[in-house]
């Protein structure tokens, strides 16, 4: 009988907490806030495309390295895997975009697919919001000499999202600033 | 001997009262639930053909999504009536042109704000969609040049409302009208049109407000 009790009140903690831990914060709004971090990591998805790509003047990839950089937390770790190796290795991501501006291919691809929440923006107790979006990474690198390699990686992006406030022409503007955190492997196959 | 057979009678006479009764009323029992059955039937039809009427004659409150999912539940309800059939065609016509005419209203309401639009609004939307669609570097970058010539300084305010409810708006984080210009350039998309446009004393833009055209007007 208590069994019973514990586990009801449980369902009910599971279902009613979301609800509690987001005040004020409309079906309309929210909807708009989870479209805005999709969007930033296509926004990502098309800088890591321009900087992989081997036609892309150096001077031009840096510009977008700079404006790629400004989606991320400070802090931010993206995961490297290869089909050759077993290690997954984590690079602050301005040093990832300069590994991968300089990658030993004549022809590189990235395309990025499937990107959708795994885990719903859930507001913590600092007041800031926190989910998890995943993506699926088709990367693809030739060389003139014949050397291929293809493969495609399942990644998670924590994403950040805080109120913040800015100043604009000497007005207060209240704005949802959109952050990415690491970008974990997840999996690595060939093809 | 006369004594048993009368109370012989009388017990017969009770067994067939009783078995007559019994039959009856199960015979009663059943009449009703099928009377309450066509009646509830009956009330079903009556629910169903007053809902499609008030489609039809547009008299009920419902959203259109709301009517169209009316009358996907009075289809489920397979009702074999040939009036309700011949509702259920004339609401569904109905709900039609009703989506036609509010399509018709959305975009003459779109055409009203272009309309009401400065001409520098007017351009800068044409612009914004030329850098995105840009076949090349070389006519992105000679876009954006002459696209900041109609600004004050290439750090001008660009503010990009995400929701709005009423007077609030909701912000992306504020840029700049060069990095705006050169997010255009890099991700060959444009998902926000001009909202206001603010200008100095020499007519040239000093902050832009821009909203996300996925918002409706």
């Amino acid at each position: 009988m208590k069994l019973k009790h514990i586990f009801y009140s449980l369902v009910f903690l599971l279902f009613a907490l979301p609800s509690w831990a987001q005040p004020g914060l409309s079906p309309q709004r929210k909807q708009a806030i989870d479209s805005l971090a999709l969007e930033k990591v296509r926004d990502l998805s098309k800088y890591i495309s321009i900087i992989g790509n081997k036609e892309t003047p150096f001077s031009e990839a840096n510009r977008v390295i700079e404006r790629a950089l400004e989606l991320f937390t400070e802090e931010a770790q993206m995961g490297v895997s290869s089909l050759n190796r077993e290690e997954i290795k984590y690079y602050n991501v301005r040093e990832y975009f300069e590994r991968l501006m300089a990658l030993n291919y004549d022809r590189v691809s990235i395309e990025w697919y499937n990107i959708e929440y795994i885990s719903d923006l859930v507001r913590q107790p600092d007041g800031k919001y926190v989910g998890v979006i995943t993506i699926y990474q088709r990367f693809r690198g030739e060389s003139d000499d014949g050397l291929n390699y293809v493969d495609t990686t399942k990644k998670d992006i924590t994403v950040y999202v805080e109120k913040k406030q800015a100043q604009i022409n000497g007005r207060l503007i209240d704005f949802w600033d959109v952050l990415l955190g690491d970008i974990r492997v997840k999996e690595t196959i060939p093809g | 001997m006369k004594t048993k057979s009368r109370l012989q009678l009388i017990f017969y006479l009770l067994l067939a009262l009783t078995v007559t009764t019994g039959t009856y009323s199960c015979k009663s029992k059943k009449k009703l639930a099928q009377e309450q059955a066509e009646a509830g039937y009956n009330r079903k039809v009556a629910r169903a053909k007053a809902d499609l009427e008030s489609i039809i004659n547009r008299t009920s409150d419902w959203t259109l999504d709301e009517q169209d999912a009316k009358i996907d539940y009075i289809k489920g309800l397979e009702i074999n009536d040939q009036e309700v059939e011949d509702l259920i065609i004339a609401a569904e016509r109905t709900v039609l042109e009703q989506r036609a005419l509010a399509e018709e209203a959305e975009e003459k309401a779109e055409e009203k704000v272009d309309e009401e639009l400065s001409s520098e609004a007017r351009n800068l939307n044409d612009y914004f969609d030329q850098i995105a669609g840009a076949g090349s570097t070389a006519q992105s970058k000679s876009l954006i040049n002459e696209v900041l010539g109609l600004f004050a300084s290439p750090d001008t305010p660009v503010l990009i409302v995400i929701a709005k409810n009423g007077d609030q708006k909701d912000y992306d984080r504020p840029t700049t009208i060069q990095k705006y210009l050169n997010y255009l350039r890099d991700q060959k998309k444009s998902l926000n049109r001009v909202e206001n446009v603010a200008l100095d004393n020499s007519g040239k833009i000093k902050e832009l407000e821009l909203v996300r055209k996925s918002i409706g007007y």
